[in-house]
């Protein structure tokens, strides 16, 4: 099990070079730069702010001072917002989009498991096709058209919570359940269908024979086995959050690292989209491990050597 | 002797009047008699059809301004059926171009991605050993990043035009290509009908296309419909953003974003575009699982 997560985390030194080295690229070789709204400067002043932050050195060298300083904790300075530097941005932003996400994830492991479940016991009844429905809607309409709907409803016809903004945990209900939806909408599916297998095998078929009640069947004999696909689909979850974040901090202006991505990629503040993108290729890697230690827990039949 | 063998060819012979069928008419026949897929197939006929067909019939343009008619809702009286916006602009009309844009950008990042994943995929298998580990090992790593910010920076910095959108969405949605393809690529490679073949001298090409392409087809096809959705999803994504299709220049993502910004005074700005994106979405997702279950029975 150490050498499997050593071995992991060893990967993962690779990749985040890849990554750097790929969105640094990207970025630094394009046409343009961060100093193009100062239009009018005089050249000079151009120059010097340009080797202020390293910018008229060649790619590759700027690649490896940046690596460098990335290997010693140091994310840089943000170019556009001169007040601040990367880690002090991240660090405001990163409470909001991680308590979002953390809940909306949440929400969606809970919902979309009881509703996947209830709807695999009452096959082919009402409350399946209205699950199954839900659940194809869920996928079928993106979250940026379910906020504003959310929004004009809860917000301003019922006035019951705010449209927008941060604040307390009012501010977060909306957005979160944007945020859970589509993601509910898969859990439910997938819940569904390994259950309704789970439940045809011959184990489940034993344990009513002995006479367990039906609610102990389920919940310490079946759900362990079913609840193993929804396990291994955290990973891709993880990232369909983080995606979803993007947009929906925008449409609730909510002050997450997913503003501060937009933002920055549209100013081109180089080190503040480099710092973000280290951060959730890191954060991604993180959870793809700990979701893959989970499920070597939870199925006996892989052994993660 | 001989009356054994004008047995056999008797036999042969009215044998040949019996007709096999193929695995394709197999899968026909099982596609053809699933409803929620020929529902699927009907309802994107019908959206390729409106948005093909509507700039010609309309009296609207894409652009022109109607004064007389402005912030209207719908209405079949006036002729602006799904209703206008703020500037008098036709809905039914600019929906229609929507849909055009979105599907074109669905299809067209649907084709690199098949482009590069099949081409990659296929490599990696045919090659096998070492190489393969090495390109599979790349793949992995770009598997564990959430892709939109690659696609993000891509179209903000590198600039934005709808051409970058095609490329940037095609070039980081082929790894599941790749590793479909890749996995059928191997599998089929060790069956022994392939060894016969390199035995009898069939050249590496000809194998690839008479073994390992049908193989792998059924696969790649089912992923393609459901792959198409997901890109015109992620075009909406980005031009909700402020990141895609540019004005004048539309596509649903962009209406629904001006939909959302009136959606107290103009309900119809998002309403129409929405249902659109949501009954195609509907139908791909009818189509890729009817395919599925036509095309591999066992998976059921």
């Amino acid at each position: 099990m150490t050498a499997f997560i050593v071995r992991r985390l060893l990967f993962a030194i690779p990749t985040l070079l890849a990554v750097i080295t790929l969105s640094f690229v990207l970025m630094h070789t394009a046409p343009g730069g961060p100093f193009d709204i100062d239009a009018g400067l005089e050249p000079e002043i151009l120059e010097n702010l340009k080797s202020a932050y390293n910018l008229d050195k060649p790619v590759p060298v700027q690649l490896l001072m940046y690596i460098g300083n990335v290997l010693q904790g140091d994310l840089g300075p943000s170019i556009i917002r001169k007040d601040y530097t990367v880690s002090e941005l991240l660090s405001l932003g990163l409470p909001v989009s991680l308590s979002l996400g953390l809940k909306a994830l949440s929400l969606a492991l809970l919902l979309g498991g009881i509703l996947g479940t209830y709807a695999a016991l009452h096959q082919n009844s009402v409350a399946d096709y209205a699950v199954m429905t839900l659940s194809m809607s869920g996928i079928a309409i993106p979250s940026f058209v379910v906020a504003p709907v959310l929004t004009l409803f809860f917000g301003v016809y019922l006035n019951l919570l705010p449209v927008a903004g941060w604040g307390d945990l009012r501010h977060q209900i909306l957005p979160v359940i944007a945020l859970a939806l589509p993601q509910v909408a898969i859990i439910a599916r997938l819940m569904r269908s390994s259950m309704i297998e789970v439940l045809r095998s011959n184990y489940i078929r034993t344990a009513h024979a002995k006479g367990l009640s039906p609610q102990r069947i389920v919940i310490r004999h079946a759900l362990p086995a079913a609840i193993l696909p929804v396990i291994s689909y955290l990973g891709p979850a993880i990232a369909g959050v983080i995606t979803g974040s993007v947009v929906i901090e925008q449409i609730f202006e909510l002050p997450g690292v997913g503003r501060y991505f937009i933002q920055g990629a549209i100013d081109r503040d180089y080190p503040l989209v480099m710092g973000i993108v280290i951060f959730f290729a890191g954060a991604v890697i993180v959870m793809n491990l700990l979701v893959d230690i989970l499920y070597g827990f939870l199925d006996p039949k892989i052994k993660v050597e | 002797m001989s009356s054994n063998r004008t047995e056999i060819t008797d036999f042969l012979s009215s044998a040949a009047h019996i007709k096999g069928r193929s695995l394709w008419q197999d899968a026909r026949a099982r596609f053809t008699h699933n409803k929620a897929a020929i529902t699927g197939v009907i309802g994107l006929v019908l959206i390729t059809l409106y948005a093909i067909l509507t700039p010609f019939v309309s009296a609207y343009t894409l652009d022109g301004l109607d004064y007389s008619y402005i912030q209207e809702g719908p209405s079949l009286s006036n002729g602006h059926w799904f209703g206008t916006d703020s500037n008098g602009r036709d809905l039914f009309v600019r929906t229609a171009y929507g849909a055009r844009i979105s599907l074109l950008i669905g299809l067209m990042t649907t084709a690199i991605a098949l482009s590069i994943g099949v081409f990659y995929g296929a490599l990696a298998g045919f090659l096998g050993g070492r190489i393969d580990n090495i390109m599979m090992r790349l793949v992995d790593m770009l598997y564990a990043l959430p892709l939109i910010f690659f696609i993000i920076i891509l179209v903000t910095i590198v600039g934005r035009n709808i051409f970058l959108v095609f490329i940037g969405i095609g070039a980081v949605e082929w790894l599941t290509m790749a590793r479909i393809v890749r996995g059928q690529t191997l599998s089929v490679k060790q069956k022994e009908y392939v060894e016969a073949a390199i035995v009898a001298g069939v050249s590496p090409f000809e194998i690839i296309r008479r073994h390992i392409i049908p193989n792998v087809i059924g696969p790649v096809i089912v992923f393609v419909t459901l792959l198409i959705p997901t890109n015109i999803l992620i075009e909406s994504y980005l031009s909700f953003l402020g990141l895609g299709v540019q004005e004048p220049m539309t596509s649903w993502g962009v209406l629904i974003k001006q939909g959302s910004n009136n959606l107290e005074s103009m309900p119809w700005l998002l309403l129409f575009p929405a249902t659109f994106l949501a009954i195609t979405m509907f139908c791909f997702n009818f189509i890729g699982d009817g395919l599925r279950d036509a095309l591999d029975p066992k998976d059921r």
